[in-house]
């Protein structure tokens, strides 16, 4: 299992399980070193049960939810990230859309813990089952509290829009 | 109605939409971090060792002063091998199921950090009472000292004698010098306390931070 393929390979999800828990973008950093130092010890661990996207997630949000340093701090306006740019953009159409990731990583930071665990899965594209496997609920468990979060996530986008 | 996607979310063109924003960001470059986790397992493995061969250093020296059969130098070695031994054990002790938990589940792991900290808080403590302890050791080695004082010569009763200072210096300092590692223990096991109840959140009971 090369380790470095691996952590390369999902490097984009991780960096966002690790954003939807640390705000600040120097924690983000340290959290980001401990959540590779876990995989490494881990990934030896995994046996084929389940996607290796699934284990690596679990892996991150488990070590996202240890790291405590990050409780409570007041969203912040995260700075534009160059790399976004694409073929097609104008530049209104990338600051709106920056604007947008923004105001959605600010709702699901705001989330509680257990909803956000299962809105960061949802999004980035896994199923009921999935995320109940990885965190250890059931699958209705696992939709249930994805309904809660949605509820959530749409009213607090709301009063962002508004406010 | 809701429409089903084939990952068995339900589907709007809103959570559609919020699905792809959230999964459009750049690739990070994890090769540094990669190194990085290497370096840090290696060395966590390499500090184990250290202390191990530290403590059978230490057992090896301590046992030799046992075989000078004399009182002093009996009684010193004897207790140098009980802190020897200690150190062997404390080195297992607070290492205990700390490289292979980050695969289970994550309350497991809260609740295992947590006696993880606690962990690290009572090893302090235990150093701060063989740091006290450790004053026997140095009466014992004042002892050893003197017995042998006719064979040696001025410079070495000086340099004993700043060393065995400094050492008691250091052993009234430390319980100081820890006070705000365990002070900081003390506040993330508070936190990762709070952290354990929200994960629990069909407790009502940890509403109240209990």
């Amino acid at each position: 299992m090369d380790f470095k393929a691996i952590l390369q390979e999902h490097s984009a999800m991780l960096g966002r399980i690790v954003s939807s828990y640390e705000a600040d973008p120097a924690l983000q950093q340290e959290v980001m070193q401990d959540v590779s130092l876990a995989l490494w010890q881990a990934l030896p661990k995994f046996k084929g049960s389940g996607s290796l996207k699934g284990y690596v997630a679990k892996v991150a949000q488990n070590r996202c939810i240890t790291h405590v340093s990050k409780a409570v701090r007041q969203p912040r306006k995260s700075a534009l990230d160059e790399n976004l740019v694409a073929e097609g953009d104008s530049p209104e159409e990338l600051v709106q859309r920056e604007q947008t990731r923004a105001q959605l990583l600010v709702a699901v930071r705001a989330l509680p813990l257990t909803l956000r665990q299962v809105t960061t899965l949802a999004l980035e594209g896994f199923s009921h089952k999935e995320i109940g496997e990885a965190l250890g609920i059931s699958e209705n468990n696992a939709m249930v509290r994805f309904s809660r979060a949605k509820a959530l996530l749409k009213t607090s986008l709301q009063g962002q829009v508004d406010g | 109605m809701v429409e089903q996607t084939k990952n068995g979310n339900s589907e709007s063109p809103d959570w559609q939409q919020l699905q792809k924003v959230w999964q459009d960001t750049p690739s990070v470059d994890m090769a540094k971090l990669a190194r990085n986790a290497r370096f840090v397992w290696w060395r966590m493995r390499l500090n184990f060792g250290l202390e191990i061969v530290f403590s059978g250093v230490g057992f090896a020296i301590f046992a030799s002063f046992i075989d000078l059969k004399s009182l002093p130098s009996t009684v010193f070695g004897s207790i140098g091998i009980l802190f020897s031994v200690i150190s062997f054990w404390a080195a297992f002790y607070i290492r205990r199921g700390v490289w292979d938990a980050a695969e289970e589940g994550a309350l497991e792991l809260v609740r295992f950090q947590i006696k993880r900290a606690q962990s690290e808080i009572l090893y302090i403590r235990i150093n701060c009472w063989l740091a006290y302890a450790a004053l026997i050791l140095m009466a014992a080695a004042f002892w050893l000292f003197f017995d042998r004082l006719e064979i040696l010569d001025t410079d070495r009763i000086v340099k004993f004698s700043v060393l065995m200072g400094f050492m008691v210096a250091v052993i009234f300092l430390f319980p100081f010098v820890t006070r705000p590692f365990v002070r900081r223990r003390v506040e993330l096991i508070e936190k990762l306390k709070q952290i354990e109840c929200q994960l629990q959140d069909e407790k009502p009971a940890c509403d109240d931070g209990n």
